[in-house]
């Protein structure tokens, strides 16, 4: 009973990480600009986090920094894809090894240290405790008890939705990704749309890796998005824009992650319990791979 | 644009006369840019820009010593930007260089440890842990391009995850099976006298490493741009139909450029331990195979001036250094500072169109497609036409069904 809630509980925790940066590459894959940067946008947003709240001394300062810091990234991305028409492939690329270094430079000018920092002066973001479910026998360790961003990321996943498939900005942002000329000749800037969704995803990025600095630990450490960028990437490449698959995805890469860190507990090499994620996501795109291509030939059968 | 426009003309005398001065003007804005941005930083923060950059010189080229190591230090770098060319050109997005790098690594060192005696004489034994770095970043390889060859699984995202899960299988056997009690966890022992490169300058790192590279390089190369082989498999990355049409194999050369451009990465792998670590641990050449990628993008998937950007870049790595130790600025900089030049070239010369395929790509896999019900008129043309002059004007955007 106590592995279930307690694998129960990380997973939820460990899924609001992929998950909020999955929902930022969804809205930058709804206007066809794919951004592989997530993994860069997230380590730099966790660093501003920690930064943001040693500096100004809050948590929600922490946050809000992550955020801008993220949205600036995005800003930069939007910059050279839209009016420099640079490739949203290249940049991206480019931004993961420029984020890569950038943390580590800024970690080595503004705190001293190499390899991580944490400091008690600050705060994780706060958990908050929900009153009737708290109660609840195990649904409440697994679902009570977290903290603000991991209900945000949870919160974000109909809103996306909504945004997406039933508002009329989402109408246009995925018009953007697909029928630009469409856009154009009804007078509506298929630039500003595509800036916007850089922005959008930027800022998920950013609470992600806010959620990775503050959320559990209060610690930044080099490279510490370790590749989770690039499962919420695989996420958004399995279920494209259909915002209720990504939740599924991300719930199970998150408790792939779960039971890594259980896992290491245990006895077993630590590195194999920690490979689980990346071996998950791998075997799930050759099952995704396998079905699409039974369903295509089936189609060749069925015509 | 016009650097694109320039290699598809016949070479003229005046085209190439613009080809040549795009290809050297390239580094040359890279270098310059960089160091303008850098000298505005370091005066920000306020550091001797003079003495910091003097000392970044010194570094890479202040006597046949220091060349000589910058030359070492830019050796894998070098071979495996060619590697992930090759990938690359062929229509393979091969972004696991990093991990085939640290298995190649891995394998070098094992076999440097483990041969025994007839197989560990002098001159054999060398070889065969070259030998072993190549097989395995070339097993890898090959098997994540047959996985997209016959299920369509998309290398780019297979490429990407197993590079964590290599590092973490590496990391394990530095850690038990075959660590060094002696030294930090995640170390092996040092390998057999008679498995590493011998020395060409002696007292420095320079070794045999950089004649094999150069070989490795010239022959990508040679292979890529002028024989037959190169040929099919260009047409399998640029003109995929055209490939089928005239009867070239494209999957099967596709996964054979993977297994080349992993083994030459696994060889640049094999390089790191074999000439101048002479041991593998945890995080032996980690950021290499990110590096390689930038510079197969800056040379537009062409092998040799991928290498040559690659020692461009190792340079300046080796320059922050130096940097490093006269002014205290931390070398991280370089990196910082290059992408960022990197992306400034990559808007103002040619990247944007080389990336447009790889978008294409990206768009034909993974285009959402739920919006409206698509004529099936509409499906004509096909991902070719990505790489003609008459895609939309947002550069690199297709029709997301082409």
């Amino acid at each position: 009973m106590e592995l279930i809630e307690s694998i129960g509980s990380s997973t939820v925790r460990l899924t609001a990480t992929i998950l909020l940066a999955a929902l930022g590459g969804q809205l930058s894959a709804a206007t066809g600009d794919l951004d592989i940067s997530l993994e860069g946008k997230m380590l730099v947003g966790a660093f501003a986090a920690i930064a943001g709240s040693f500096f100004l001394g809050s948590t929600a300062a922490g946050v809000a920094s992550a955020i801008l810091a993220a949205v600036a990234m995005a800003l930069l991305m939007s910059l050279f894809i839209v009016p420099l028409k640079a490739n949203v492939f290249a940049v991206g690329i480019i931004l993961n090894i420029f984020a890569a270094g950038l943390t580590v430079f800024l970690l080595s000018t503004f705190f001293g240290v190499k390899g991580s920092f944490s400091d008690p002066n600050i705060t994780r973001v706060p958990v908050v405790r929900i009153p009737w479910i708290e109660s609840t026998p195990i649904l409440g360790r697994i679902l009570s008890g977290h903290n603000i961003l991991v209900y945000v990321a949870i919160a974000a996943v109909p809103l996306v939705a909504y945004l997406l498939h039933r508002t009329k900005l989402g109408l246009y942002l995925r018009v953007a990704g697909q029928r630009p000329e469409a856009l154009s000749t009804a007078g509506i800037s298929v630039g500003r749309l595509r800036v916007l969704a850089q922005i959008g995803c930027g800022a998920l990025c950013g609470l992600a890796g806010a959620h990775l600095a503050l959320g559990h630990l209060a610690l930044f450490s080099e490279g510490m998005s370790a590749g989770r960028g690039f499962l919420a990437l695989a996420v958004v490449m399995f279920v494209g824009v259909r915002t209720l698959g990504v939740a599924g995805v991300a719930l199970l890469f998150g408790f792939a992650e779960a039971v890594a860190i259980r896992g290491q507990g245990i006895g077993l090499p630590s590195q194999f319990p920690e490979m689980l994620p990346y071996v998950v996501t791998l075997i799930a795109l050759i099952y995704v791979s396998l079905k699409r291509r039974r369903s295509a030939l089936l189609e060749v059968t069925w015509p | 644009m016009a650097n694109e426009v320039a290699d598809r003309l016949p070479a003229t005398s005046s085209t190439r006369l613009r080809r040549t001065a795009l290809q050297v003007g390239k580094p040359v804005a890279f270098v310059g840019i960089g160091t303008l941005v850098l000298a505005a930083v370091l005066l920000g923060l306020g550091y001797p820009v003079a003495h910091a950059l003097g000392a970044a010189i010194q570094q890479v080229l202040g006597d046949s010593n220091r060349i000589a190591a910058t030359l070492a230090f830019a050796t894998p770098l070098a071979v495996a930007s060619a590697g992930t060319a090759i990938a690359f050109r062929a229509g393979m997005y091969n972004l696991g260089g990093e991990g085939q790098i640290i298995a190649g690594a891995m394998a070098a060192a094992v076999a440097g440890l483990v041969l025994p005696a007839p197989l560990a004489s002098p001159g054999i034994h060398v070889l065969l842990v070259l030998a072993a770095g190549v097989a395995a970043g070339a097993a890898i390889a090959a098997g994540l391009g047959l996985l997209r060859a016959r299920l369509g699984v998309d290398e780019l995202l297979s490429t990407l995850l197993s590079n964590y899960i290599l590092l973490l299988l590496t990391a394990y056997i530095a850690t038990e099976p075959l660590r060094d009690p002696e030294r930090w966890t995640g170390t092996t022992s040092n390998i057999a006298s008679t498995a590493r490169l011998p020395t060409l300058l002696p007292g420095t790192d320079l070794t045999a490493a950089l004649l094999v590279a150069a070989f490795v390089i010239v022959g990508l190369w040679w292979v890529v741009e002028r024989s037959r082989l190169g040929y099919d498999l260009r047409m399998a990355g640029q003109a995929p139909r055209f490939a089928q049409a005239v009867g070239i194999q494209a999957s099967g050369r596709q996964v054979l450029a993977m297994a080349i451009s992993g083994g030459v990465c696994g060889l640049a792998g094999a390089i790191l331990v074999a000439a101048t670590q002479h041991r593998f641990w945890t995080g032996i050449g980690l950021g290499i195979g990110w590096n390689a990628v930038l510079m197969t993008l800056l040379a537009r998937f062409r092998p040799l001036p991928a290498s040559l950007w690659g020692v461009l870049f190792a340079s300046l790595i080796v320059g922050s250094r130096g940097m490093e130790q006269a002014v205290g600025v931390p070398a991280e900089i370089t990196r910082v500072l290059v992408s960022i030049a990197i992306l400034v070239i990559s808007a103002r010369i040619g990247l944007a169109l080389v990336g447009e395929r790889i978008s294409a790509h990206l768009q034909h896999r993974h285009a959402p497609q739920d919006i409206t019900t698509v004529d099936p008129t509409d499906l004509a043309p096909s991902s070719e036409t990505n790489t003609s002059p008459a895609t939309s004007e947002r550069s690199g955007r297709t029709e997301p069904w082409s």
